[in-house]
C-alpha cells in the first residue's frame, strides 16, 4: 500500500462489493489501488489530493449481548460486544475489524458511506466508535445515496454531511437493544419454563413481533378449524345475441333457500328479457406508483411464487450491482430529483425495452404517478438506466418487474369502457355486463403482469327483446377464510403496523425456522399452536399487537427527536418486569403444555408409516445414541413383538408420505435435500420394485 | 386426564368436556344447522351427516361431528 503525506480518509462501507463501486465512483481515473489483506478486500483511491482508504464491514460488526450474569431471566444488563464473539455465525467478521483497526491508523477523517438507513448508519457508528477510537466519531461525515451509479456517489461525495446521522443511529441502536430485551428475556423465560416443568431442554422463542404475527395465524386457524359451512344457491343465465352467447348475472348474488332458487329458475325459464336500460362509462385507471419493498415482494409472490427473502436478496444484489435503487425502501414515490429521461435512456439500449422507451422519451413531460407512501430515505424502487450482464433467473425476473412498473409509472392512463345493460325478465333483473380497453396506456409497459379480461357487448336498444337461456340454479357452499400466504402476511404485517420493511421478511423466516409454521399456505404446528394459545391464557400482553405498535411508535419518536434511547430503553425494561413477573409464577404450567406439544411433534415427525409385518406397530425414525446413526424401526421392538427395521438414508429431511408400498407394503418416505428435488422411495431395502430397477435400468 | 378436552386433550373450563375451540366448533354448528334448515330444511342427524362430507368444514367440527354422530347411533 503507497500512501504519501496527504490527507488521508477512510471511508466504511457496508459489504466489500459496495465498497468496490465507491472506490471506483471515486477514484479520479476510475481505478483504484486493490488490496487484500486476511481475505479482507479494501481500495486506495485518489480523489484530488485526498487518498481515501475504501473498506467494508460485513453487516453488523457488533450485536448486543448480556453483559455478565447466567442463563436465566429476567436479564436487562446488556452492552454492544464483538459479533465474533457473541455467535459463531460471524467468525468471518474477526478478520474485517482486525483490518478496519489497522488501516484507521493515522487517518484524518472518517466517512460512513454505509447503505442509508438505520442499520447502515448503525453499522459504521460501532465500527467507528469501537474500532477506531471513540474520537473518530466527532470526524466523521455521512454519504447519503440511493443508487450505487457512479453520478450518486459521486453526489453524495460532495454534498456529504458534516457529522454522522444520530438520530438513525440512536433509533438503530434502540430498535436492536429493545428487540434483544424482549426475544432474550421471553425466549429464556419459554426455554426455561419447559426445562424446569419437565427437565426437557428445547431452545424455544418468541418476540415482541413474532408473537403478535403467530397469533395471527392462529386466530385464522381456529376460523378454519371450526368453520362450518352453509348452502347457498347462485342463480345463473345466459343470453344469445346475433349467434353469440353472454353470461347474465342476476340481481341477487345469492339465494339462501333452495325453494326460492327453484322458484326463480322456474320464473324466468324460457323466457324473454326486455333490455331496460344501457348504461356506458368511459373511466380512466391511472398507473400503479413504482415499488416500494413491500409491494414488489407481494408482486413477485403472486407472479413468481418467490418468497419475500428470495426477491428481497435478487433485488439487494441488482442494487449492489448498481442496477436499481436501494430497495429497503417504503416509497411509492420518484422525487423530481431523479433524471428520468436520462434512466429510460439507459434502458433503452436494452432490445425489449427499446420501442417501448421511445415512446415515453417523445413525450413533452414526464411526471411518474406518485403513491400515498414515502420515504425520507429513499425514493421508490427504480432502475438506475446501467444495463445488467449476467444474471441469476431470480435477478432477471426482479429486474424486469421493476422496469416495466417503472415505465409503467410514467404511462398514460388507460381508458376502458364498461357497459351494462339491465334486462327485465318477468319481473326480476337481470344484468349483462361487458368491458372493454379502449386505450392501454400504461399497460402496454406493464403486459406481461396483467391479466385483463374484456367482453365487447353487441349494440343493444331499450326496449329489445333478448333470449334468456340456460337458467339454473347452482348450488354452492360457503368456504372458510384462506390461509395466508407470505405475500398476504407481509401485508398483514404491514398494515397493522409491526415490524419494519427490514425486519418483517426475517420475522416470517424465524417462525418458519423454529418449526411454529409450515408450508406456502401458511399453517401452524401443533407446536406453534400451543405456544401461541399458552401464551395467549397466561401472558396474553405478549401477543399484543398494540404494544407493539406503541414501541414502534416510540422507535420512530427516537428518529424524529421527540424522545430519547434512554427512555424508550427504560419504558421496555419497565414494560417486561410484568410480563416476566407472570410467566414465572405460570411458569409451571405453560412448560408442561409446551412440552406436551413438542412430545407430539416429535412423535409426528418420527412417525413414517404402520408396520407391514405386525401391523400394529408404527415404523418410525429412531436414531442410535451410540453411532448417531438413524433408522427406521418398528415401535413394537421395545414390547418384543416386532423387529422389522429399515435402513435409512444419512443425510436429508425424513418426512411421511402416508403412502404404503404397492409391492411390498412398507412405507413410502419422502426425502428432501438442499439444492436437490425431493425423491419418494419405499423404506425396504429388499422391496421387488428396487429389484426391477436395478435389473432393468441399472 | 379428567381437566382435558375428551377430543383433543387440550385443557379444558370444568363447565364442559371439550376445550374452549372444540366449543367454539360446537356453536358453529348450531348456528350453520339453521341456516342449513332455513336453506334446506333439514333435521340435526342428516345436517351431521352433510357437514361431515364437506371438505370445507374444519377438523375441529368434525371432530365434533364424528363424537355426535356416533352417541346418535348408539
Amino acid at each position: 500500500m503507497k500512501l504519501g503525506l496527504t490527507r488521508r480518509i477512510l471511508v466504511i462501507c457496508e459489504k466489500p462489493t459496495a465498497a468496490k463501486r465507491i472506490a471506483q465512483a471515486l477514484d479520479d481515473d476510475g481505478v483504484p489501488e486493490e488490496y487484500r489483506e486476511r481475505g479482507v478486500p479494501y481500495h486506495i483511491a485518489r480523489r484530488g489530493s485526498v487518498d481515501l482508504i475504501v473498506v467494508s464491514a460485513l453487516g453488523h460488526l457488533f450485536v448486543v449481548a448480556q453483559d455478565g450474569g447466567k442463563w436465566t431471566y429476567p436479564i436487562f444488563n446488556h452492552a454492544w460486544v464483538l459479533g465474533y464473539e457473541a455467535d459463531k455465525r460471524l467468525s468471518r467478521t474477526r478478520n474485517f475489524i482486525e483490518v478496519i483497526r489497522k488501516l484507521s491508523i493515522g487517518v484524518d477523517e472518517y466517512v460512513s458511506a454505509c447503505d442509508y438507513d438505520m442499520e447502515g448508519s448503525l453499522i459504521a457508528y460501532m465500527v467507528l466508535l469501537h474500532v477506531c477510537g471513540e474520537e473518530s466519531v466527532g470526524l466523521a461525515r455521512r454519504m447519503r445515496y440511493s443508487t450505487l451509479t457512479e453520478r450518486d456517489l459521486v453526489n453524495a461525495w460532495s454534498e456529504m454531511s458534516d457529522t454522522l446521522d444520530f438520530p438513525f443511529i440512536e433509533a438503530g441502536r434502540s430498535r436492536h437493544e429493545v428487540d434483544w430485551l424482549f426475544g432474550i428475556n421471553l425466549s429464556r423465560a419459554l426455554t426455561l419454563s419447559v426445562k424446569n416443568a419437565t427437565g426437557f431442554f428445547k431452545v424455544l422463542s418468541i418476540g415482541r413481533v413474532q408473537g403478535p404475527t403467530l397469533n395471527f395465524i392462529r386466530e385464522r386457524e381456529v376460523k378454519i378449524r371450526t368453520f362450518v359451512p352453509t348452502p347457498y344457491w347462485v342463480l345463473k343465465a345466459g343470453t344469445r345475441v346475433d349467434g353469440e352467447k353472454y353470461p347474465l348475472e342476476y340481481e341477487r348474488p345469492s339465494i339462501d333457500n333452495k325453494r326460492e332458487a327453484l322458484e326463480l329458475v322456474s320464473a324466468c325459464r324460457k323466457k324473454h328479457g326486455v333490455v331496460k336500460a344501457v348504461r356506458k362509462k368511459r373511466l380512466e385507471q391511472l398507473p400503479f406508483p413504482a415499488f416500494n419493498l413491500g409491494d414488489l415482494q407481494r408482486e413477485a409472490f403472486y407472479k413468481f411464487r418467490y418468497s419475500p427473502r428470495t426477491t428481497l436478496r435478487a433485488a439487494e444484489r441488482l442494487y449492489l450491482g448498481a442496477l436499481i435503487s436501494y430497495p429497503r425502501t417504503s416509497s411509492q414515490r420518484l422525487p423530481p430529483s431523479i433524471d428520468l429521461r436520462e434512466i429510460l435512456k439507459g434502458l433503452r439500449e436494452r432490445k425489449e425495452y427499446a420501442k417501448l422507451v421511445g415512446v415515453l422519451l417523445s413525450k413533452p413531460r414526464l411526471s411518474p404517478r406518485q403513491g400515498r407512501k414515502d420515504d425520507p430515505a429513499h425514493p421508490a424502487i427504480h432502475p438506475t438506466g446501467r444495463l445488467p450482464g449476467r444474471m441469476s433467473r431470480s435477478e432477471v425476473r426482479i429486474f424486469d418487474l421493476v422496469c416495466r412498473r417503472f415505465m409503467a409509472a410514467l404511462g398514460d392512463p388507460a381508458v376502458r369502457e364498461n357497459v351494462e345493460a339491465n334486462l327485465g325478465v318477468n319481473g326480476h333483473l337481470f344484468r349483462l355486463k361487458g368491458s372493454t380497453i379502449l386505450e392501454k396506456g400504461w399497460m402496454v409497459y406493464y403486459e406481461p403482469y396483467i391479466r385483463e379480461k374484456t367482453v365487447a357487448l353487441p349494440p343493444l336498444n331499450e326496449g329489445q327483446l333478448i333470449p334468456i337461456i340456460d337458467v339454473k340454479a347452482v348450488q354452492r357452499f360457503t368456504k372458510p377464510p384462506s390461509r395466508y400466504n407470505q405475500g398476504s402476511l407481509l401485508k398483514l404485517m404491514e398494515d397493522e403496523g409491526i415490524g419494519t420493511k427490514a425486519t418483517r421478511t426475517e420475522i416470517i423466516d424465524t417462525l418458519f425456522k423454529r418449526g411454529y409454521i409450515e408450508g406456502s399456505k401458511i399453517g401452524i404446528t401443533d407446536l406453534g399452536f400451543t405456544v401461541v394459545d399458552t401464551l395467549s391464557r397466561y401472558i396474553p400482553e405478549i401477543l399484543s399487537i398494540e404494544m407493539t405498535r406503541e414501541l414502534e411508535w416510540d422507535l420512530e419518536s427516537i428518529q424524529a427527536g421527540r424522545t430519547t434511547r434512554e427512555a424508550v430503553i427504560e419504558k421496555t425494561v419497565e414494560g417486561l418486569k410484568p410480563i416476566l413477573s407472570e410467566f414465572k409464577l405460570n411458569e409451571e404450567l405453560i412448560g408442561s403444555e409446551i412440552n406436551e406439544a413438542l412430545r407430539r411433534e416429535a412423535r409426528k415427525s418420527s412417525f413414517l408409516g404402520m408396520c407391514p409385518s405386525c401391523e400394529t406397530g408404527e415404523i418410525r425414525v429412531i436414531t442410535n445414541k451410540e453411532t448417531g446413526k438413524r433408522f427406521a424401526g418398528c415401535s413394537n421392538f421395545f414390547k418384543d413383538l416386532c423387529s422389522v427395521s429399515y435402513p435409512l438414508p444419512q443425510r436429508g429431511i425424513i418426512q411421511a408420505t402416508g403412502k404404503a408400498c404397492s409391492e411390498c407394503g412398507a412405507p413410502i418416505i419422502k426425502v428432501v435435500r438442499r439444492r436437490r428435488r425431493p425423491w419418494e422411495l419405499c423404506l425396504s431395502f429388499d422391496c421387488p420394485t428396487k429389484k426391477r430397477v436395478g435389473k432393468d435400468g441399472g | 386426564m379428567e381437566d382435558r378436552c375428551r377430543l383433543c386433550g387440550l385443557k379444558r373450563g370444568s363447565e364442559s368436556e371439550y376445550c374452549r375451540y372444540h366449543q367454539i366448533a360446537i356453536k358453529n354448528l348450531e348456528v350453520a344447522h339453521q341456516d342449513w334448515n332455513k336453506a334446506v330444511g333439514i333435521g340435526w342427524l342428516d345436517f351431521l351427516k352433510e357437514v361431515m362430507e364437506k371438505k370445507e368444514t374444519g377438523a375441529w367440527v368434525k371432530d365434533v361431528v364424528t363424537v355426535l354422530l356416533s352417541k346418535e347411533r348408539f
